[in-house]
């Protein structure tokens, strides 16, 4: 076992050091820099900003310094629950925005990653409870009404994009009813301090998280369903009917656990995407997460932005594969996790 | 129509559910302005900004010598009372109101001006807008290293209330172009302790350090949630200051804007949705105001590349399309079809010369240069950056000149970015563009075109054109200024270099909460004269 | 979990041959909603080709008189706000959206399952280095890796003088590129529960191919979950081509794709719901029957629940 998660790690970190790589070179591969703008500015201003940036260096030692300021220099984790700080805890440095001038991309990502994880669990949360649901019913009660519901609700969300979804819930729950704020974002602190109450953060909460979660739940409703079936028509299971047991006892007993096996690897890369913030929720509802900052980082050409981000969800991904990975060996004992 | 049908549905609904869902009206006491402000801003330092929402921010936060007066023509006394100029219209003396104040009570001094633009024209700092400064005497020459000793400069301080600045040029708008905050005084100090005078990014700009000289002052900075400026205790005419609080939400998508300020969110959005304008117009135009905006969307032609290096091609596109056509369907947001290159309402300014649309001449200028009924012209690709609104201009235009002249133009659009760098380097036949003034002039506008001017990217040239913009700075009169400006601009429209659509306006919604709030030509607008009623 | 199951013989399978397949398609006919999806998507397809053809309306002529006009007998889906007729829009939209969708997701689906298939059969090495692969693409700047690409079809295209067919080619290439990925996850994780299964183990003593083990005897058991993820893949890239679009790769305007119309729409929908309403209508109405077709294509494949 200590094995496979040493090898695991160090395989991890090899392919770190690829995205980041990758990521580097593709980003001064496209036109257009950072301080790209349609006003023209003075060669010496130009100058001026690339020498500050240190844009005037060689590739290569570019390169090498970014890396350097990457590497983890110390360890202190109290540091890091204590305002998510990874230069303080850790001492890893991302460096300065370039957009955003007066801020480094530790404090852009300390800002609002918090955000999107706050919006991503409360999501899959609803998303996992809603998705799951549907799914086992619709394979508990196959070819029946209910199965038919369940689909349908799942098919809805698969086929209606968030874009239009999202809008819509605004102009009537928000708009129309007039029962949340058409947009917005109480944080934690806010409550704390008083300015805002818990009502205000709940409701600033209920349609971005039910859409995000909704949108989700399809694609695990789907999942479940199949893979659900495909157990229930295994043999083993006519056995455990046969020998009487409750159809409720042989779903959660004998079939959950195999046929939970596509979902479980769809939600691997799926949670580290719902924790990195969604760009479309984001915009709709006004929300300070760090889903818009993939999108726009990116147009911005804010080469260290962009790759603070991608580090991030890079680590994300690793981390939930190998999460999924795990889960998947407990839950068939016939995966063998193998170094 | 629907939309009142739907609500009238839903509002039954609202009333029978849920009152504890309805949020409460939190700012029904105090004087609080929710604003749509467009993007998030990328620094909150006067020297080192560019865009227009830092513009609005800066605005509320910093004064210059002079500010925006509320019409949005001409200019107030700001810090300083009043001015005189020496009769060769060289040499501005500003005298500096005594009460007025930093945000941690210093005294604004001239020295503090002095010392604003020394930072300002020190490379390193590296701001954009370093050039505006030029017009100042030796200014350039110290900004490019040609004189190191700011003294030598045509700034100075004769004493703490009394600032003489020197031009090298009599350049007429110059005392227009100081409301621009690029003219705005910084707190050297608070920059100093914060890392450094003439370093870029420091977090001098963040709440709990910046210290500031205008009508608010920052409390809350949450990036891409809100900002929200309060009254200054300190400011001079604080008595004047109507708000108490600002709040500034960085809202890129218009749609997103309309749903809030519908939800009561917002008392003031950034923009309108294009599809919204008609139905607000016609349903709550008491909310819409459409006020003109000193910008000009033109097409920008390569005249390096064929077939654009004819000019009777050039002319044969610009004066064969129907201009009332397109601000009346397409754009639908009230735009003045421009005809001319400098947009109306500009300090006085009126242009004489007019493009005239003429189909028949269209077609035979583009028979004369060798492509009869379109025939034989070279593939001709328009270049536009991703957005809906210029695809659909373009697809408006790509079918005018089909069917009135048998030219096939295709579409191409890039990611905006990708598009610039197109525009730059000049990999491009026949582009999309646009042009917002920096101050209310005509310079403004003309100065684009002067031989490798870096804002030119046309490969145009023409040495009397670069002859008059020189001269125009030395004109002793608006009269002799203004003549000029219109011979430039006949040389412009005959030449066609570029061909002008439309010129902007700007449309927002309003509350009818907010009192004396219009959007000047240049869209800021002096915050210490807008109010609300409770 | 028991372990006394002996699941249906491998054999049975290899026996049957070429009848499989006629077997599954007599069952699959005498599925209702499947067949109904199977016309509906028919139906849809050969609309989207000929339609336009017929149709007095150009999906690109603006015209003004017939600015924003709703349903009629006119124009059957109304008009958009430059006057052009909705449905011949519609279908020439139809046309990109369908060709991407079915191709990019066929691209994923050859490269997903075959990827996955042989990473968790040959498991070890090669299945670490193959997932890691995986997760290294996952974790690449999408956006930029695009703004990239479109800067080098336009150079190749303007060199070569190429037509705008290579790209919506590149299209294809660039979706099915990053969708393939989550297949993969799914169809290794399946194979790794299959081939330790005793006829697995029965097959590979008989000295079978290991192509053979995955191809004849793993895969269709794995077919579930990659029907269901593939018709969840159609409805992504379909509405990620409206997206490519936004950035300049694929369709150039004025052509038009069923996600770039929604888009459209949802920003109307108050004012001119018709706009919203027909294109993700037609959009819906597709994926459901693809669905239906996708649910009862399981059905017909899965050779132990014909045994009910």
């Amino acid at each position: 076992m200590i094995r496979f998660f040493t090898s695991r790690l160090l395989q991890s970190l090899v392919a770190m050091l690829v995205v980041i790589t990758v990521t580097f070179f593709l980003l001064r591969a496209v036109p257009g820099g950072p301080f790209t703008q349609e006003r023209a500015v003075t060669a010496e201003t130009e100058r001026a900003l690339n020498e500050h940036y240190k844009l005037n260096d060689p590739l290569w030692k570019q390169y090498v310094d970014y890396l350097k300021n990457l590497t983890p220099k110390k360890f202190q984790p109290s540091e890091f629950t204590n305002g998510f700080d990874l230069k303080k805890a850790f001492g890893v440095d991302f460096g300065p925005s370039f957009r955003y001038s007066s801020r480094t991309v530790n404090e852009i990502i300390a800002d609002k990653f918090p955000v999107s994880i706050d919006l991503g669990l409360t999501s899959l949360a609803i998303a996992l409870l809603l998705g799951l649901t549907l799914g086992v019913i619709a394979a508990a009660k196959r070819n029946t009404w209910a199965d038919y519901t369940a689909t349908t609700i799942s098919m809805i969300g698969i086929s209606t994009p968030t874009f239009v979804i999202g809008p819509l819930a605004v102009l009537v729950v928000a708009i129309y009813l007039g029962w949340v704020p058409a947009s917005g974002w109480v944080r934690w602190e806010e409550v704390q301090a008083g300015t805002q109450s818990l009502g205000d953060l709940i409701r600033s909460r209920l349609l971005p998280c039910c859409v995000l979660g909704f949108a989700f739940a399809a694609p695990i409703a789907r999942l479940a369903r199949s893979g659900m079936l495909d157990v229930l028509n295994q043999d083993f299971i006519r056995t455990a009917r046969a020998k009487g047991a409750s159809e409720w006892r042989v779903i959660v007993r004998h079939t959950l656990r195999g046929g939970l096996l596509p979902v479980v690897a769809y939600l691997g890369p799926a949670t580290a995407g719902i924790l990195t913030g969604s760009f479309v929720i984001e915009t709709i509802f006004q929300i300070p997460g760090l889903g818009r900052e993939f999108v726009t980082s990116a147009f911005n050409r804010d080469y260290t932005l962009v790759l603070g981000t991608v580090i991030l969800y890079a680590v994300l991904i690793m981390g939930f594969n190998l999460l999924a990975d795990v889960v998947q060996a407990w839950m068939n004992p016939k995966i063998r996790l193998e170094s | 129509m629907v939309r009142r049908s739907f609500s009238r549905f839903f509002s039954f609904l609202a009333l029978s559910f849920g009152a504890w869902l309805i949020a409460s009206p939190v700012f029904a006491q105090s004087k609080v302005l929710l604003f749509g402000n467009g993007a998030e801003p990328q620094d909150l330092d006067p020297q080192v900004v560019t865009g227009v929402p830092e513009h609005r921010l800066i605005d509320a936060l910093f004064e210059g010598l002079v500010m925006p007066s509320p019409d949005g023509q001409g200019v107030v006394p700001g810090v300083a009372e009043r001015w005189d100029v020496s009769d060769d219209g060289l040499v501005y003396t500003f005298h500096l109101r005594d009460d007025a104040r930093w945000s941690n009570g210093d005294p604004v001094t001239a020295h503090d001006f002095v010392g604003s633009y020394k930072r300002m024209l020190t490379v390193s700092l590296g701001a954009d807008y370093a050039y505006m400064l030029f017009l100042a005497a030796g200014a350039e020459d110290f900004f490019r290293g040609k004189i190191t000793d700011f003294a030598e400069t045509g700034f100075r301080a004769i004493d703490d209330r009394t600032l003489q600045i020197k031009l090298r040029q009599p350049a007429p708008f110059f005392v227009k172009s100081l409301a621009h905050y690029a003219w705005f005084p910084v707190h050297l100090p608070t920059i100093e302790k914060h890392g450094g005078l003439t370093r870029k990014a420091t977090p001098w700009t963040r709440p709990e350090n910046i210290v500031s000289n205008g009508a608010f002052v920052l409390r809350e900075w949450r990036q891409s949630q809100r900002i929200v400026v309060e009254r200054s205790p300190t400011y001079w005419d604080r008595a004047q200051v109507k708000l108490d609080e600002i709040h500034f939400f960085p809202i890129e998508q218009s749609d997103t804007e309309e749903r809030m300020f519908r939800a009561g969110q917002l008392h003031i959005t950034n923009e309108v949705p294009l599809s919204k304008i008609a139905v607000y117009q016609r349903e709550q135009p008491e909310l819409i105001r459409i006020e003109p905006y000193s910008g000009i969307y033109f097409y920008r032609f390569n005249t390096l590349r064929k077939p654009f290096d004819d000019v009777r091609v050039r002319r044969a596109l610009a004066i064969s399309i129907d201009r009332e056509a397109l601000v009346k369907f397409i754009t639908r947001g009230g735009e003045t079809p421009a005809y001319s290159f400098i947009p109306p309402d500009i300090a006085g300014y009126t242009s004489e010369y007019k493009l005239r649309t003429d189909v028949a001449e269209a077609k035979r200028l583009l028979a004369e240069a060798g492509y009869p009924n379109g025939r034989g012209i070279p593939r001709i690709e328009l270049l536009y950056n991703s957005l809906e609104k210029h695809r659909t201009i373009g697809e408006a235009l790509q079918q005018m000149w089909k069917q009135r002249l048998g030219v096939n133009i295709s579409l191409y659009n890039q990611e905006w970015k990708v598009y610039l760098d197109a525009q730059k380097s000049g990999n491009f036949q026949f582009q999309r563009a646009g042009w917002i003034a920096d101050y209310v002039d005509p310079h403004v506008f003309l100065d684009l075109f002067q031989t490798d001017g870096g804002n030119n990217n046309t490969g145009w040239s023409n040495t009397e054109y670069d002859r008059l913009l020189t001269a125009s700075l030395d004109a002793r009169s608006e009269e002799e200024r203004f003549a000029i400006y219109r011979r430039m601009e006949q040389i412009l429209l005959e030449e066609v270099p570029v061909m002008p659509l439309f010129f902007y306006t700007r449309a927002r919604l309003i509350s009818p909460r907010v009192l004396h709030y219009h959007s000047t030509v240049l869209d800021n607008f002096p915050w210490k004269h807008v109010d609300m009623t409770p | 979990m028991t372990t006394s199951v002996q699941p249906s013989p491998a054999s049975v399978e290899v026996e049957q041959g070429t009848s499989l397949w006629r077997d599954a398609w007599l069952r699959l006919r005498k599925n209702k909603l499947a067949v109904f999806g199977m016309i509906a998507v028919t139906v849809i397809a050969l609309a989207c080709v000929f339609g336009p053809m017929i149709s007095p309306y150009s999906y690109e002529e603006m015209n003004w008189e017939d600015i924003s006009q709703g349903p009629s007998w006119r124009h059957w889906c109304g008009t958009d706000d430059a006057g052009r007729d909705m449905l011949v829009r519609l279908l020439v939209g139809g046309r990109i959206s369908l060709a991407v969708g079915l191709c990019a997701t066929f691209v994923a689906l050859i490269i997903g399952v075959t990827y996955g298939a042989v990473a968790g059969y040959v498991g070890g090495k090669i299945d670490a280095f193959m997932m890691r692969v995986v997760d290294i693409m996952y974790a690449l700047p999408f956006t930029i890796f695009v703004i990239l690409l479109t800067v080098f079809t336009r150079e190749i295209v303007t060199t070569y003088q190429l037509g705008p067919a290579f790209d919506i080619m590149l299209l294809f290439a660039a979706i099915g590129a990053v969708e393939w990925l989550t297949m993969a996850r799914i169809v290794r994780g399946q194979v790794m529960s299959i081939k330790k299964m005793e006829y697995i183990e029965a097959a590979r003593s008989l000295g079978y191919s290991p192509l053979r083990i995955i191809f004849r005897h793993i895969l269709p058991n794995t077919l579930g979950p990659v029907i269901v993820y593939t018709t969840l893949t159609i409805p992504a890239v379909m509405l990620l081509e409206a997206f490519l679009s936004y950035l300049g790769l694929g369709v150039q305007a004025p052509m038009i794709s069923w996600g770039s119309l929604i888009e459209d729409g949802q920003r109307k929908m108050e004012e001119y719901p018709w706009l919203l309403l027909f294109p993700a209508g037609i959009f819906s109405l597709t994926l459901f029957s693809l669905n239906f077709l996708g649910d009862g294509l399981r059905d017909a494949l899965d050779v132990r629940s014909s045994k009910d």
